[in-house]
């Protein structure tokens, strides 16, 4: 059995929260890093939409995940990203620029579509984040002139001060170092008051605000951060598809970026990789179990959004934790073992009526 | 042409996929009255119910009337089903699960729905014992399935109203509405209550799938139309069933209106931003009441 | 002049006056009572004076200056922190976290130095943290500091309220009913804590109480409310004795 003893404050907020722990992602980093010398091609890019999708993840956790702003408009967001970096790249401006340049357009678009949206709470809230990603969408179609409306745009390779990311491995190692930076600065957030702000508004807007919470400001500043870091990932995406049209970036992606972090494990930051991996890696497994299904079933278009959709309320359903919730369960059952009781994770169902929506 | 007459074919045409909105809306309103759960996946019953009474009606042989009616009993019991296998597990979680509970019903039943033989991903005519046929109203010529649509919903709607304030099971309803802890110790069964609401949620959408399909055609992404019932909703106030009949109304006209009159596109995301500046000037739409903060 | 005063204050809920021309001054280092049966309007006073209702009518002035329509979030600012009747924390963080919270309207770091989590940042979550522990040690809930709020039970989460709302360092204490739900030992620790927020650390307090023998024993003076208006204003064995007081709770004969 493992007992972690505090000798310091510090120790309630380190990145790492012993040196056993520190050490097992010194090695995973070292894995990473290790990653494009030994991987083939192939795995490598499904790492770098990995890494994409932690980016969009980071961004979604900390407005839904801590904040507990649901948004189904993401997608909005990672559309800005992609079709700024396009845009400015075909006039010329170089990538590190076009890239900056995406994630702060989208997080102006997030301040946008966050002032009206964030003074409503839980459902209108979804529905009005839903109703921006249409607006967002059919202006990107309608504006033929700057995007080319819904032919779409095609993109180069990313080119940083003269060097050209013309292979997967260096394409993989500014995706990884994005993301990196991504996680950081959210686990920075959280660690620190804002972040704590944003939990208590989670929890009771009224306790926050009564506590000194100015509910607006830190709501809007958890969306355009969400939004900044969703238009990152989306200027990553571009590069990556080389392609991209507006059909892209419909509903059906907001829904797979709430998809990451709900299975993720909503409220850690271990969710935002567990279910970007998830996400990634259930279509391999699609495809592997077509082979062993009937072929009737197997055939079928739909299957894959079909197990997305099963997979998901099987989470919602047993597992709402998450991911994250079944691995801290296997290591809390690993660490009391032989005297692990079920249910020593669970937590009380509350039954209290909602408040006002 | 006289544009007193195109403005008026426009408000005809709006007043009939305003009903198609109201419809959708409707269903949605109760399921959240009742049981304070947004369903998302309320276009998808809609698609669901549509697709019954195609199979039945043009698939099956069965006479329309009698095939549609079945169709809407079908959808009901399938509504019901959903609510005791998904949602009732799910009561007392946080509003983010819900959400994203119905959110997945919504993704599997399309995906489900395109691998049934025989509906798939190919769009299907249903046949319509109104098709093609018009009728003149003064200078207007509205055709018969528009004004189809508008008896039919008038019906609908009156009927609802009758077995809600008449009706002992439809003021049991209510009461689940308002206070779930409170009818029960009144001796109402709540969980039989939120079965049956969310059986006649159904069975409204499917009517509003079948109203839908001579224009629409029936196809499994049927149920993206149904989004729009959000802003009908919210225009008329969440928690008001006449709210959402009149909102649904209001958002087909001014969709059509902004076809006629505005831009393209604008009439896609007309019902968007109507939703929008509703939230931002006046959140609880026309009916509805705003709630005051318990501390 | 008085730390708190209020002044005719008033508000309706269609057609009730919940509160209704209500005045009356808070001294400093004081602890006031404020009784009444149900529905007199004693919550709503509290949400008016921490800004979740907006009056109809009348002044609330603190220390001088204007607080009538401030931002609800500045009322802690201003220096007035308060528990709620139904308790409301952080249900899904530690006792430490909601504490933590408490220390907010410090204001530390802009955004760019928390995404950063600059030297500063850590400095003033260290000093947050060794005032927090003052108050943990104050309430004796060291063995709750880790615990989710959520699993606790009630009497503790009564007090981890109070705790957060101490850690805010306010000179006005509003606490909407301390005691109800305490057992009889809490309810005296309760009395002692009182005591010494006031007699110690120069706190006012005023409290909404049901629990009669905590008011005289702790209170320097108490106010009676019925229906939204002022009953009684004076001493704990005066008003307890007033007439109209007696009818209120108990109906005339």
């Amino acid at each position: 059995m493992k007992f972690y003893k505090k000798t310091s404050y510090a120790e309630d907020f380190r990145l790492f929260r012993d040196g056993a722990a520190a050490f097992w992602y010194a090695l995973l980093g070292a894995a990473l890093l290790a990653a494009p010398f030994v991987l083939p091609t192939y795995y490598l890019s499904q790492l770098v939409l990995i890494g994409i999708y932690v980016v969009a993840g980071s961004g979604l956790m900390l407005l839904s995940g801590y904040c507990g702003q649901i948004s189904l408009g993401h997608s909005a967001f990672y559309a800005v990203g992609a079709f700024t970096v396009a845009v400015l790249e075909k006039h010329g401006i170089p990538f590190p620029l076009a890239f900056l340049a995406a994630g702060i357009l989208a997080g102006a678009v997030g301040l946008v579509v966050g002032l009206p949206a964030l003074r409503l709470s839980g459902m209108y809230l979804a529905i009005a984040t839903l109703a921006a990603a249409f607006i967002v969408n059919e202006i990107i179609v309608r504006w033929e002139s700057v995007t080319n409306g819904a032919s779409g745009l095609n993109l180069g390779k990313i080119s940083i001060a003269g060097v050209v990311a013309d292979s997967e491995a260096k394409f993989y190692a500014i995706v990884l170092a994005v993301a990196l930076a991504a996680m950081l600065a959210v686990r920075n957030i959280v660690r620190a008051p804002l972040g704590l702000a944003m939990m208590a508004i989670r929890d009771s807007e009224t306790a926050a605000q009564s506590m000194g919470v100015p509910l607006m400001r830190v709501k809007l500043t958890a969306f355009a951060m969400s939004a900044l870091l969703t238009g990152f990932a989306g200027a990553l995406y571009a590069h990556k598809i080389q392609y991209i049209d507006p059909d892209q970036f419909t509903i059906l992606v907001s829904i797979e970026f709430l998809v990451v972090i709900f299975i993720g494990g909503i409220g850690s930051m271990h969710g935002i990789v567990f279910g970007a991996v998830f996400i990634i890696a259930l279509p391999q497994l699609v495809s592997v179990a077509k082979d062993l299904l009937p072929p009737v079933i197997a055939q079928q278009s739909g299957l894959q959004a079909a197990v997305y959709a099963v997979v998901l309320l099987a989470f919602i359903l047993a597992e709402p934790t998450g991911l994250y919730g079944i691995w801290r369960k296997v290591k809390h059952y690993g660490a009391m073992f032989p005297f692990y009781r079920k249910g020593s994770l669970r937590r009380a169902k509350s039954f209290a009526k909602s408040e006002t929506w | 042409m006289d544009p007193l007459i195109v403005f008026l074919q426009a408000v005809v045409s709006g007043v009939s996929i305003g009903c198609i909105y109201a419809l959708v809306a409707l269903g949605f309103v109760l399921i959240y009255k009742a049981t304070e759960v947004v369903n998302f996946a309320q276009g998808e019953l809609m698609m669901v119910g549509a697709f019954f009474a195609y199979t039945l009606v043009d698939l099956g042989g069965v006479p329309f009337i009698p095939g549609v009616l079945l169709a809407l009993a079908a959808t009901a019991a399938f509504g019901a089903l959903l609510n005791h296998l998904l949602l009732r597990p799910l009561i007392g979680s946080p509003a983010f699960t819900i959400v994203l509970a119905t959110v997945a019903v919504s993704t599997l039943l399309r995906a489900l729905a395109a691998m049934v033989p025989g509906w798939g991903v190919e769009t299907h005519r249903m046949s319509n014992p109104v098709a093609g046929q018009t009728v003149p109203i003064g200078k207007l010529v509205v055709s018969a399935e528009h004004l189809m649509v508008m008896a039919v919903t008038a019906l609908l709607v009156t009927i609802l109203y009758l077995f809600f304030s008449r009706a002992r099971i439809g003021i049991a309803l209510q009461a689940t509405a308002q206070n779930q802890l409170a009818a029960g110790y009144a001796g109402i069964n709540v969980r039989r209550m939120f079965g049956l609401i969310w059986g006649i949620s159904a069975a409204v959408a499917a009517l509003a799938g079948v109203l839908l399909a001579p224009a629409a055609f029936v196809h499994v992404n049927m149920g993206y139309i149904g989004l729009k019932a959000f802003p009908a909703a919210v225009l008329g106030g969440f928690g008001s069933l006449p709210g959402a009949v009149v909102g649904g109304l209001i958002i087909g006209v001014i969709e059509e209106l902004a076809g006629l009159y505005l831009p393209e596109g604008f009439k896609n995301v007309a019902a968007y931003m109507v939703l929008l500046a509703v939230l931002m000037v006046r959140p609880q739409g026309l009916f509805g009441i705003s709630k005051r903060l318990r501390v | 002049m008085a730390l708190l005063e209020v002044g005719d204050l008033g508000i309706g809920f269609g057609g009730l006056r919940a509160v209704d021309g209500v005045s009356f001054a808070v001294e400093a280092r004081e602890v006031f009572a404020i009784i009444g049966p149900n529905g007199a309007g004693k919550t709503t006073l509290f949400n008016l004076i921490s800004r979740i209702y907006e009056p109809d009518s009348g002044r609330i002035v603190f220390d001088g200056r204007d607080v009538t329509r401030i931002p609800p979030h500045d009322v802690v600012r201003a220096g007035i922190a308060r528990t709620f009747q139904n308790i409301n924390l952080f249900d899904n963080a530690t006792v430490l976290d909601n504490l933590m919270l408490g220390r907010y309207r410090r204001g530390r770091g802009n955004l760019v130095q928390q995404t950063l989590f600059t030297p500063f940042v850590r400095r003033e979550k260290f000093a947050d943290r060794r005032k927090v522990e003052e108050v943990i040690d104050f309430l004796e809930l060291g063995k709750y500091r880790d615990v989710l709020v959520d699993g606790l039970p009630y009497g503790v989460r009564k007090i981890v309220e109070l705790g957060r709302a101490l850690a805010a360092e306010p000179r006005l204490l509003l606490l909407d009913e301390p005691s109800s739900g305490l057992n009889v030992e809490e309810t005296r620790d309760m009395v002692f804590w009182i005591q010494d927020l006031r007699d110690d650390l120069d706190m006012t307090i005023v409290m909404i109480e049901h629990d009669m023998s905590l008011v005289s024993a702790v209170s320097d003076r108490v106010l009676a409310m019925s229906s939204g208006r002022v009953l009684a204003l004076g001493a704990p064995a005066e008003v307890q004795r007033d007439p109209n007081v007696a009818a209120a709770y108990l109906g005339t004969a």
